[in-house]
């Protein structure tokens, strides 16, 4: 059974500033981490190992602080690693995000029978990474796994889609988004992300290793263009009060009378 | 480069129709942005037997629907439903297209868009009409909901987005209304489902009923003692609304998963919410911004929930709060006297 798992390495917490009349994004010395969900998707796959036999190879695209998370991730269990890092591919949008990964993808010797990322990302959010992968590799996707079971040549998934507990099956080859795993990811123990350091392959591939030109990755491979930044205005009235106690509990009472939550 | 129809499509999701209003306000949406280009809006339907959908789109406000036919598009299936569309916009080119931010919405509309080789923006909160190029400008949260990016597709079409459901309002129902109904033959791609539905059960799902209560108590770490749990779940209770809450009582253990509120769990979109202990992690708060009005406590007057919030209180929840349930049950007592007298 040869997997591949998706790892994105995401900010902590990402230092937002407004700087020269625009908002600036600092992500320069902010500590990383694997993104949630695709922890989630690696336990998946380790699991599947332990019962398959195989291989976990993980590939992740980013810049070279990614290769934290991956070495965190190796540390894990993961037998090898590819990072696919190159200026170029600044400010992909996950158009251009999708067709990257899916290249390298398609690169790996032996190919996948199974794909595994997180459903969503922690900090952009958008979900639309795995099922695009899916579409350019034009294989079946399986989204928001709970449960993943392989038997013969079919992926059986259990998952949660609006209000429906669904369990589906497709045949292997195919890319499964995680929701969760059915037991919580495993901890990685001192000194083992040192020994994965040494002892484990990590590659690094560019642009010209995947085969891809730089207008079809990047802010030129991108179809969406962002143009601004803003505060949300929560349009909220923002009164802020310190009471004492009782009449707290009349202002609450108030409120609620005039949301009509009591007559 | 501007299409030939121009229309502003939105993509007509019907499954659980009576709770699920997402393309309701997307057609109101819709028409809104089509007045502005001058063309008409339209609902593209998909499925089998879909009549009385298409009927109350109509008249909801969808000037046009598009309608295929197939008993294999009986079930919601994301590549036969991207297959299906794709063919239906490269027949009638809209310059927009619409998807409601369901489970179902946000599976398939990345597959229609990369097909397509055009943009997608995830669960907007905001769509509007640039006059000067009448380009779509997307909003949509970025960085946990701290920030508001705009977003433009500037040369591929359509514009796509998934759109956060009760953001927009629906029309009121007009049964006088009319619209052109155009049905299309299914293709060969009906048959073309790679991922077989082998089982399916509707969840009696807890955590839908904290997206649909109209009143919402939220307990966070502030308040998380057992008592203080306690007398939270007892205040939702007695004003009839539901309880939720942030992420770390989930990890202790406190709450259950399906009622944790926030970017990871359900967003509300209650009437009131009353907010308590919780600080305001962007976590959290990206989950409560479609609250009408917010009423938050926290003993730190600095805590970044009162920013979010119509109304804070600074003050000591495990005093304010029992005061609170008493008077509550007071004046539930003496309702209930007066009605039995």
């Amino acid at each position: 059974m040869e997997m591949a798992v998706c790892l994105k390495h995401v900010p902590e917490h990402a230092e937002i500033r407004w700087e020269n009349g625009r908002w600036a994004i600092d992500r320069g010395g902010v500590p990383g981490r694997i993104n949630p969900q695709d922890l989630e998707a690696l336990e998946v796959a380790l699991q599947l190992r332990e019962i398959k036999g195989g291989r976990v190879t993980l590939l992740s695209m980013g810049p070279p602080q990614a290769l934290e998370s991956l070495m965190e991730a190796l540390a894990m269990g993961a037998d090898r690693a590819f990072l696919i890092s190159d200026p170029a591919l600044a400010g992909s949008d996950t158009l251009a995000t999708s067709r990257s990964l899916a290249a390298a993808l398609n690169r790996l010797e032996p190919r996948a029978d199974l794909v595994l990322c997180g459903c969503r990302s922690s900090d952009s959010d958008t979900g639309q990474v795995g099922p695009q992968v899916a579409e350019e590799l034009g294989l079946p996707y399986l989204g928001y796994a709970l449960e993943v079971e392989i038997k013969q040549n079919h992926v059986y998934v259990l998952r949660r889609l609006d209000r429906r507990l669904q369990k589906l099956r497709a045949t292997i080859p195919a890319v499964v988004g995680v929701l969760r795993a059915p037991r919580r990811p495993r901890d990685v123990c001192l000194g083992a992300v040192g020994k994965a350091f040494q002892s484990k392959e990590c590659h690094m591939w560019n642009l010209r290793d995947l085969g891809l030109k730089t207008e079809q990755v990047g802010l030129r491979g991108s179809a969406t263009v962002l143009v601004g930044l803003k505060e949300p205005s929560h349009g909220r009235q923002g009164k802020v009060l310190a009471l004492p106690p009782h009449q707290a509990v009349e202002v609450i009472l108030e409120a609620l009378r005039r949301n009509h939550v009591l007559p | 480069m501007e299409t030939k129809s121009a229309e502003v499509w939105v993509f007509g999701d019907y499954r659980d129709y009576r709770r699920n209003r997402v393309t309701l306000e997307l057609i109101a949406k819709a028409r809104e942005l089509a007045e502005r280009l001058s063309s008409r809006c339209a609902v593209a339907v998909l499925g089998w037997n879909t009549a009385p959908y298409v009927m109350e789109y109509i008249a909801h406000g969808a000037e046009a629907i598009y309608v295929m036919e197939a008993p294999q598009l009986a079930l919601f299936r994301s590549r036969i439903f991207t297959e299906a569309l794709c063919h239906m916009i490269r027949l009638y080119e809209p310059a927009i297209f619409l998807v409601g931010g369901t489970d179902f919405g946000r599976e398939f509309a990345p597959r229609v868009a990369k097909r397509l080789h055009t943009g997608l923006s995830s669960d907007c909160v905001g769509l509007e009409i640039d006059e000067s190029n009448g380009l779509l400008v997307q909003t949509t949260p970025a960085f946990g909901g701290r920030l508001l990016a705009q977003v433009i597709t500037p040369e591929t079409r359509p514009q796509m987005a998934t759109v956060r459901p009760g953001v927009f309002k629906e029309r009121p129902h007009d049964e006088t209304a009319s619209a052109q109904v155009i049905y299309l033959e299914p293709g060969e791609f009906c048959q073309a489902e790679d991922v077989e539905l082998l089982h399916e059960e509707e969840l009696q799902d807890d955590g839908a009923r904290l997206e649909d209560a109209s009143l919402v108590v939220s307990v966070g770490l502030g308040a998380a003692d057992p008592k203080r749990f306690q007398q939270s779940l007892h205040l939702a209770r007695l004003l009839g609304g539901q309880i939720g809450g942030t992420r770390p009582l989930v990890k202790k253990g406190i709450l259950a998963e399906e009622r944790m509120i926030g970017q990871t769990g359900r967003s509300i979109s209650p009437k009131l919410l009353i907010s308590l202990g919780t600080s305001g992690a962007l976590q959290y708060t990206a989950g409560i911004q479609n609250s009408q009005f917010i009423i938050a406590l926290d003993r730190n007057p600095d805590a970044p929930i009162f920013r979010q919030a119509d109304l804070g209180i600074v003050g000591n929840i495990e005093e304010i709060l029992p005061r609170l349930l008493r008077t509550l049950e007071e004046t539930q007592r003496g309702r209930e006297e007066v009605a039995h007298a």
